[in-house]
């Protein structure tokens, strides 16, 4: 059942990502990552196991709503549930901050991933790491709002 | 016993992504062409409900608004109309000269009009997908413009929604010229809103603000749309080439509706 509604809700926040929210970048031009924020907050509520599931459904829906090729963010957010649950095991998850820190540490894998992937697959790439870390902290100053909204849905 | 389960789960979140992006591309496509077909409907309510939201918090922007814009209206549309006498004229004397010189008209075979109903993050790639497909007459490579800005080429097409390579993404590539002195170059997404175009002549005649258009030597892409203006050359001290930055002439982040066109692209495709 629960596995259900996390197949929902990930794809709910694709849709509503692509169809909605990236049409008002925050300062004209930073998309906040929900599906990154989601994968985080599920790895460290439900374990990596689910959060590995939400990352690679989400990442699939993203890839497919995009010109990335198929697998590519499926990849990367399937690694930030790994990560995000390996590291859980040794730090108090559920307060806030460490939520929070979570975030930014996943949005910088995320970003980090795709860097490669777009070194590797693409020529002439150019990216700027001070956006990289503007968008990374963007992601975890709207975390908390997501993380409230996420546990009102009540998953389990 | 729980320790090899982790290891497999582990094995599994890696090896199912890394497995699909090594899947044959024409997998990938289908895969890809299921998920807009199932979405496509869910993103047009979504569409419609973002342009009701926008539309009612524009309208009480615009009412403040108004009072001036009426009055540079006003004094915008007196020049246009004694521009549009000249144009006419114009227009004539241009149809009078072409038939002079045999040039063949631009044809476009088939055009479209078409909603964005969806767009990526932006953050690695361009992308938008429109509420047109396969049954729209929509096909794989046909060009998508913006009144006469070019805006991409349509790369995924889905039954009734199709996903649009815009020009800022980093895979596009499109044949260009400088309008001004017909200074030849291909022109690359640079993301960030950017592009930029590549392989100019070392001593390109090219200067900031310099108009570039399409150049009708990329399939699909008739010539003559326009592509932006130059923001600055780069000349290297050694090397063949210059570069420069193009802004688009198209504003990518507020973009709504735009035209899909076939540039003979079905012809040359049946010949």
């Amino acid at each position: 059942m629960i596995t259900l509604k996390i197949t929902i809700l990930m794809a709910f926040i694709a849709v509503l990502q692509s169809a909605i929210l990236n049409f008002y970048p925050l300062f004209g031009k930073h998309t906040i990552d929900f599906i990154c924020i989601t994968v985080v907050f599920l790895s460290l509520k439900y374990g990596w196991r689910r959060g590995g599931y939400a990352g690679i459904l989400g990442g699939f829906f993203e890839d497919s709503f995009s010109s990335a090729v198929l697998g590519c963010n499926a990849f990367s957010y399937g690694i930030v549930a790994l990560f995000t649950g390996i590291v859980s095991t040794v730090l108090y998850r559920e307060h806030l901050s460490t939520r929070m820190m979570m975030v930014f540490a996943g949005s910088l894998v995320v970003y980090g991933i795709n860097m490669v992937f777009q070194l590797l697959l693409t020529s002439g790439v150019t990216f700027s790491t001070s956006e990289v870390f503007q968008s990374a902290i963007l992601n975890t100053a709207i975390s908390p709002f997501v993380f409230y909204v996420i546990e009102k849905i009540r998953i389990d | 016993m729980i320790r090899v389960r982790r290891v497999v789960a582990v094995a599994i979140i890696i090896v199912i992504p890394l497995s699909v992006l090594l899947l044959p591309s024409f997998l990938k496509e289908n895969a890809e062409i299921l998920f807009l077909n199932t979405f496509s409907p869910v993103m047009k309510v979504s569409r419609v409900m973002r342009s009701g939201t926008d539309r009612f918090f524009r309208g009480i922007i615009d009412l403040f608004k108004a009072k001036d814009e009426n009055r540079r209206l006003l004094l915008e549309n007196r020049k246009l109309s004694t521009e549009n006498l000249h144009l006419k004229e114009a227009q004539k004397e241009n149809a009078r000269l072409h038939r002079l010189l045999s040039f063949d008209e631009t044809k476009v075979e088939f055009s479209t009009p078409a909603r964005i109903v969806g767009r990526d993050s932006g953050r690695w790639y361009h992308t938008v997908l429109i509420d047109k497909g396969f049954s729209n007459g929509v096909r794989e490579g046909m060009c998508v413009v913006s009144g006469a800005d070019l805006v991409g080429k349509v790369i995924q097409i889905g039954n009734k929604v199709s996903k649009v390579l815009l020009i800022i993404d980093h895979h596009s590539r499109v044949g260009a010229i400088v309008q001004r002195s017909r200074e030849n170059g291909v022109l690359e997404g640079r993301s960030q809103l950017l592009c930029r175009l590549n392989y100019l002549s070392r001593n390109a005649d090219i200067k900031e603000g310099d108009l570039i258009i399409s150049s009708g030597l990329t399939q699909g892409f008739p010539k003559g749309l326009a592509i932006g203006n130059v923001m600055n050359v780069h000349k290297e001290k050694y090397g063949l080439y210059s570069y420069a930055d193009i802004k688009p002439a198209v504003d990518f982040g507020k973009i709504e509706e735009v035209l899909v066109i076939d540039h003979g692209l079905e012809k040359s495709e049946s010949l």
